[in-house]
């Protein structure tokens, strides 16, 4: 029963954010109920769409869940290396310019979701070895992806060597250092590669999962077709 | 305003067995869950079923106009596939959105896929039946549907393991050709859904204007492969290697149902990203991984759960090492 009322209130206070009604407090309430309540995370996310398609933006990826991300930069925090991977993107933005725009925040196309951006060079000097130990992720997301596509659900395990996958030898697991410089800006090259993998998967596909050629409604439409040349 | 909305919502009710997670589909799932659990496996009609579904979609010539439904949003597609002396060539085009058209190359229609051959019972491993997508996947036939104004049979194809996803086909009585598809996690969440509302078979297909010496038949997988997948769910197999400039060595791989591809190529500036992303069914993970002095970029792009995606791109090897 008082699990309900909480429930009901929780509710209140979603639906009071999303009228633009919610004082601070309510703000990080639903932020904390919402990072435990996958089914209050979903509710949200089916609020923005609905209030999303009223205004008629439903844009092509509609479902992507940023709202650990806000909790992250919320928190002002260090965070811990294991979960960085979702939760850095909004680390430098301010305070109040979060809060402002956290209504609109979990409906965004692909072009924000979370994909990991970094120029890991070959020289090594930003690369960890983690041969053995679970491998931790320093993946900055940012950057773009094709059209149509979204970041997976939070709850994922974020880019790291399986644990019941030992790191075998002769092989490294790349990552970013911590402390190295952050490209932000999108990449149109992750763009057109993810493009391009996608469409020849699509080959693949059309011919190996006995649908024939339904399996290329899967490449996103996109303008701009992918560069030829990689550089 | 938004309030009263809420309410449209509420038959998604967290009662149900199965996770809600894109309202739009809601409808999707209901049906699923309310369908009677299938008796009796019979393998024979599920692989005279998948079979069928196989060849017509090979060997018939149709048009037609299908939505594709993942994530909550909404595409509208059209297709085109037509047949003349043996040789298939298909269109599809995007009818909202940015335009854009597909053409695959033309292909003979006795040019049998891994996949293809696996569905047909034509593996010589599984002497005519589906034993050994048996092993993977529940197979349950459930109640008739109308799809495109058309009498369909539902094929569930539910994964035993929790390294693939399930598959629900509603079959054309008539045609054996597909009218609706739908790919769900093993949790039974709806990652997306294919289905036409318009279907035809074009009786007079007009000559195709391509010369029947400008397509190969895929060869066998080659046997030389420059690197090792150390780890794949059980029941795949290689549908076949390439290369190219951009993207690098491509490895194909399928089960008969779902299909992934890893990519394999030196890391180069502007694409060291390392991630993963998802649409409809669709996962891609991309790592970095060192092989002796060398940086690559190894990306699994798949009709497979991510974690499944992650462990394949862990576990690749270049030949010749471990």
């Amino acid at each position: 029963m008082l699990e309900n009322n909480q429930t009901t209130a929780m509710r209140e206070s979603l639906s009071a954010l999303m009228d633009d009604e919610a004082s601070e407090m309510e703000l990080l309430r639903v932020l904390k109920a919402v990072e435990q309540q996958p089914e209050l995370r979903q509710r949200w996310a089916s609020y923005q769409m609905i209030a999303a398609s009223m205004r008629g933006e439903v844009p092509v990826a509609p479902y992507v869940d940023l709202s650990s991300s806000i909790s992250a930069a919320l928190e002002d925090e260090p965070v811990h290396a294991l979960v960085v991977a979702e939760k850095t993107w909004l680390h430098r933005v301010g305070r109040m310019a979060i809060a402002a725009s956290v209504a609109g925040a979990v409906i965004v196309t692909g072009q924000l979701s979370g994909f990991g951006l970094g120029d890991v060079g070959s020289d090594g000097a930003s690369v960890l070895a983690a041969s053995g130990a679970p491998a931790v992720s320093g993946a900055v997301p940012s950057g773009a992806l094709p059209a149509g596509f979204r970041a997976p659900d939070l709850a994922a395990r974020t880019v790291s060597s399986h644990k019941s996958m030992p790191a075998a030898e002769g092989r490294t697991l790349v990552k970013r250092a911590p402390s190295a410089p952050v490209n932000r800006r999108p990449s149109p090259e992750v763009q057109a590669y993810l493009q391009q993998v996608m469409q020849l998967h699509a080959d693949n596909a059309s011919v190996n999962t006995g649908r024939g050629v339904l399996s290329y409604a899967r490449v996103p439409a996109v303008k701009v077709q992918p560069p030829e040349s990689s550089k | 305003m938004v309030h009263a909305l809420y309410k449209s919502f509420l038959f998604s009710s967290p009662r149900s067995p199965f996770k809600w997670r894109r309202p739009l589909l809601a409808t999707a799932v209901y049906l699923f869950a309310c369908m009677p659990v299938g008796a009796a496996e019979n393998l024979d009609r599920v692989g005279a079923l998948l079979g069928g579904m196989s060849q017509a979609l090979r060997e018939q010539s149709y048009q037609g106009l299908f939505t594709y439904e993942h994530g909550g949003a909404l595409e509208t597609l059209k297709l085109l596939h037509q047949v003349s002396d043996g040789i298939e060539v298909s269109s599809l085009e995007h009818l909202n959105g940015p335009a854009q058209r597909y053409s695959p190359s033309a292909r003979k229609t006795d040019c049998l896929s891994p996949s293809d051959r696996r569905l047909r019972g034509l593996l010589p491993d599984v002497s005519g039946t589906l034993a050994d997508l048996a092993t993977h996947y529940h197979f349950y036939i459930r109640e008739d549907q109308r799809v495109a104004g058309r009498e369909a049979t539902v094929l569930q194809i539910v994964p035993r393991d929790e390294y693939r996803f399930g598959h629900t086909f509603t079959i054309d009585k008539a045609t054996s050709l597909p009218l609706g598809a739908m790919i769900f996690t093993p949790n039974k969440t709806v990652l997306e859904r294919l289905q036409f509302v318009d279907l035809s078979l074009l009786t007079d297909a007009e000559p195709l204007a391509v010369a029947p010496s400008a397509f190969l038949c895929q060869s066998e997988p080659a046997p030389q492969e420059l690197w090792r997948v150390g780890w794949m769910p059980s029941g795949f197999m290689s549908a076949g290697v390439n290369r190219s400039e951009s993207v690098g060595d491509m490895m194909m791989f399928t089960d008969g149902l779902s299909s992934f591809s890893v990519f394999i190529r030196r890391s180069v500036a502007g694409v060291a990203a390392q991630g993963q992303a998802q649409r409809g069914a669709t996962v891609a993970f991309m790592q970095q991984y060192r092989f002796g002095q060398t940086v690559y970029t190894v990306s699994v792009v798949g009709e497979v759960p991510v974690r499944t995606a992650q462990r394949i791109a862990n576990s690749i090897q270049p030949v010749g090492q471990g």
